[in-house]
């Protein structure tokens, strides 16, 4: 549990404590970009959706140590659950004539489709955590590529309701960089209640040591399957905000592909802290967008630089291996972060 | 409690304070290369928003290069271009920043993927921003007003084409029963598959049996013994597929003992998916121009090896004309638009009518923003070697829009 600093953090609620830092640097990195514009805002606003996807992903692989490889799938359902729930009924009778009329007569305000999305999600990742939270290991991380590979294949070939491989397009736009940073804002807060909630304890004793977490009464497979669906449902926000940025998404957009960049950012960041989830998310990013500016010719500090063809991803490749080599636990070490100035909590790891 | 700094804090100092100098260097010039012209200014600025790298550059760089060259050409008639590249790597996310660039840079055009998925994305922005783009590699209805935005088009070979095109040279060869062998893994293939099927019937072929596959299926075994079991009541089988999944299964086509004619499309087009099959023979694919140097129109073997000198390797396929092509109808089109402005310029494609281009004359569809009267090439490979076979101009393509959704 935190430790009551005696600065103005005490004044707060402990469970909110380690969200404070991580908030800041995202409502910090939301502004900065903003007043930017154009492409950094741009790049800003994905950057911002993804700490709400890698945080929910933190939810579970950092309270409990199991990797999920499955959350881009419940990303991937967000995304679709919410376009074809927003899409104007007119437009889908026009492209989509095959649609189930539950869906071609259905549009819903953004807000309303993002909830339904997040509980429809939400059972889809309870069945199938039933049976995915009694493995660990190995066989966890195949098991939930497997239903990840399970939503991908659906959502690809159901021609009828999602377009098959097709991208799905003329899905209104309501993500802004506001929208996005508050979103990202109570992910975080969600991911700090419950790391400090009872359930939260009882997972990361769960997560040291299963079999005397086990031998003390905590039923550890009914309390990863629970955060399993409540970071399914936070990931499936995230895809709710990814399908509204753009105005078009296809499966190409989700499966192995994303599934490798918010694993990145989240061993990048530290995987068993939340600040790690949110460090890991601004560190790759920025990164990304900077080596890739430079690959295609940018000003940088007065100079015209450009860099040669595939710069971006050969550079992405070897810093993250050193960041790996150099901190095998992530940048943040498994800490949460602390503000840096006055009397203060002090996290230590394992929050 | 006695409190200190962590190691994580100063971290997240230098975190903050790296992406602030990041922010900061770059965000002064959002261009990808700067330092020429906008809006405004003297020509009319093409940011191409296209794969240098990943899986759909084979296909957008060739037009690229040659819509560069064009734009570069001082004997070239018309409005001045200029030509802004910035590599989107094959991704639709990466696809919507850089249109975002690029149009924050000046660009007035756009012009965008071969892919629909990341074509899509980018033409979010465009259509957002008033800006015509355009794709100068396919020609799909579902970029234009029906699909992606009215201020989108395709300037390529239109689906409807290349199935209207296969379905006649096949017939027109006496192949009138087919089988077909069909790879789901995109639904491009598919759509040709079905408009072939279609005109195959009005021409009064039949289909005697189908197989599908996905392109990144190891084998086709099972697929092509079902075929081999047909062995006579086929004249010919008829592939939609794409490399390099499509040239597996050429190659286990003839390895079954298939011997057949074996009919494609645009999506088989090049040579460079046959290494594996030297003496390929009997098959047939089709494209917007043939890049062996054959060509029937002389000025597209000029280009043909105008390219092979300013790139060091031959084209690997007909897309290399697209660019050219391109040109002349933007050029045409800002003449008479006066400018490069969306609702201007968009008004002025419609209504442009036919256009000499390098490798023939198109027109574009006002409806779909579409090319439906290209002339298409008719590619053969016989022992390993290919080279242009046959010239054709096939009828009414756009009556197949309905069978290719």
């Amino acid at each position: 549990m935190p430790r009551r600093g005696v600065g103005w953090a005490a004044v707060l609620p402990p469970a909110v404590v380690p969200a404070l830092v991580p908030a800041l640097l995202v409502a910090a990195g939301g502004v900065l970009t903003a007043w930017a514009g154009g492409a950094t805002e741009r790049a800003g606003l994905n950057a911002v959706i993804y700490v709400t996807i890698v945080v929910a992903l933190s939810m579970f692989s950092g309270t409990t140590g199991v990797i999920s490889v499955a959350h881009v799938g419940f990303v991937e359902l967000g995304a679709y659950l919410t376009a074809l729930l927003t899409m104007p009924v007119a437009f889908k009778r026009q492209v989509m004539p095959d649609m189930p009329a539950v869906l071609r007569t259905v549009a819903l305000p953004f807000p309303l489709a993002a909830l339904v999305a997040m509980a429809v999600t939400g059972v889809v990742a309870a069945v199938a955590g039933a049976f995915l939270m009694r493995l660990g290991g190995l066989q966890s991380a195949v098991a939930t590529f497997s239903l990840l590979l399970l939503v991908d294949s659906v959502v690809g070939n159901w021609h009828s309701v999602t377009a098959g491989p097709s991208p799905l397009v003329g899905i209104p736009i309501h993500a802004t960089t506001t929208i996005a940073v508050a979103v990202a804002l109570v992910t975080i807060l969600a991911a700090s209640v419950l790391r400090q909630s009872p359930l939260g304890l009882r997972l990361r004793a769960g997560r040291d040591d299963e079999v005397a977490a086990t031998g003390s009464g905590i039923h550890v497979v009914a309390d990863r399957r629970r955060a399993f669906v409540l970071s399914a449902a936070f990931a499936a926000l995230g895809g709710a905000l990814l399908s509204s940025t753009l105005g078009t998404i296809s499966p190409d957009g989700f499966g192995l592909r994303m599934t490798v960049v918010v694993l990145t950012m989240l061993v990048v960041g530290g995987l068993q802290s939340l600040a790690g989830a949110v460090v890991g998310t601004v560190v790759v990013s920025v990164l990304t967008e900077t080596l890739l500016r430079v690959e295609n010719g940018t000003t940088l500090l007065g100079a015209h630089v450009k860099g040669p063809v595939g710069l971006s991803d050969v550079g992405l490749g070897l810093a993250f291996l050193v960041i790996v080599l150099w901190r095998p636990s992530g940048l943040t070490g498994g800490h949460e972060i602390a503000l840096p100035f006055g009397k203060h909590t002090q996290q230590r790891k394992n929050p | 409690m006695k409190t200190r700094p962590t190691r994580a804090t100063s971290l997240l100092v230098g975190v903050i304070a790296v992406c602030a100098a990041l922010t900061a260097a770059c965000g002064g010039d959002d261009s990808p290369s700067g330092g020429s012209p906008g809006k405004g200014g003297g020509s009319t600025v093409i940011g191409a928003d296209i794969a240098r790298t990943g899986y759909i550059s084979a296909f957008d760089l060739p037009g690229y290069q040659t819509l560069a060259s064009a734009a570069q050409d001082p004997s070239a008639e018309g409005p001045e271009l200029e030509v802004k590249i910035a590599d989107n790597k094959s991704d639709a996310t990466t696809a919507a920043n850089v249109a975002t660039s690029l149009t924050d840079g000046g660009a007035d055009l756009l012009m965008i993927s071969c892919s629909y998925p990341i074509a899509a994305a980018s033409t979010a922005i465009s259509q957002a921003r008033n800006i015509v783009a355009f794709t100068p590699c396919t020609s799909d209805q579902r970029f234009g007003p029906k699909g992606l935005g009215s201020l989108v088009y395709g300037f390529g070979l239109s689906i409807q084409s290349e199935a209207a095109a296969m379905a006649e040279f096949t017939a027109d060869q006496g192949w009138k029963r087919v089988y077909l062998l069909e790879d789901t893994a995109l639904d491009y293939p598919g759509r040709v598959c079905s408009g072939f099927k279609h005109r195959f019937a009005e021409l009064g072929g039949t289909v005697a049996g189908q197989e599908t596959f996905k392109n990144d299926d190891q084998s086709i075994t099972s697929q092509a013994s079902k075929i081999r079991a047909h062995k006579g009541d086929f004249d010919a089988v008829v592939l939609c597929s794409y490399p390099p999944g499509g040239g597996k299964a050429v190659l286990q086509l003839r390895q079954a003992g298939i011997s057949t004619p074996i009919v494609s499309h645009y999506g088989m087009d090049g040579a460079f998916w046959a290494g594996g099959i030297p003496h390929l023979s009997d098959f047939y694919a089709l494209s917007p121009a043939s890049a062996y140097g054959d060509d029937p129109v002389p000025a597209v073997n000029d280009l043909a090896a105008a390219y092979a000198k300013e790139t060091g390797q031959a084209p690997a396929t007909g897309a290399f004309v697209y660019g050219a092509d391109s040109a002349s109808i933007l050029r045409a089109a800002l003449a008479k638009a006066g400018g490069a402005k969306g609702d201007a310029l968009n008004a002025a494609l419609e209504g442009l009518g036919t256009v000499d281009v390098l490798s023939g004359k198109v027109t574009i569809d006002p409806t779909y923003h579409a090319i439906f009267d290209r002339q298409v090439r008719v590619i053969r490979a016989t022992d390993g070697k290919f080279g242009f076979f046959k010239l054709l101009s096939p009828k009414d393509p756009a009556a197949l829009v309905p069978y290719t959704n």
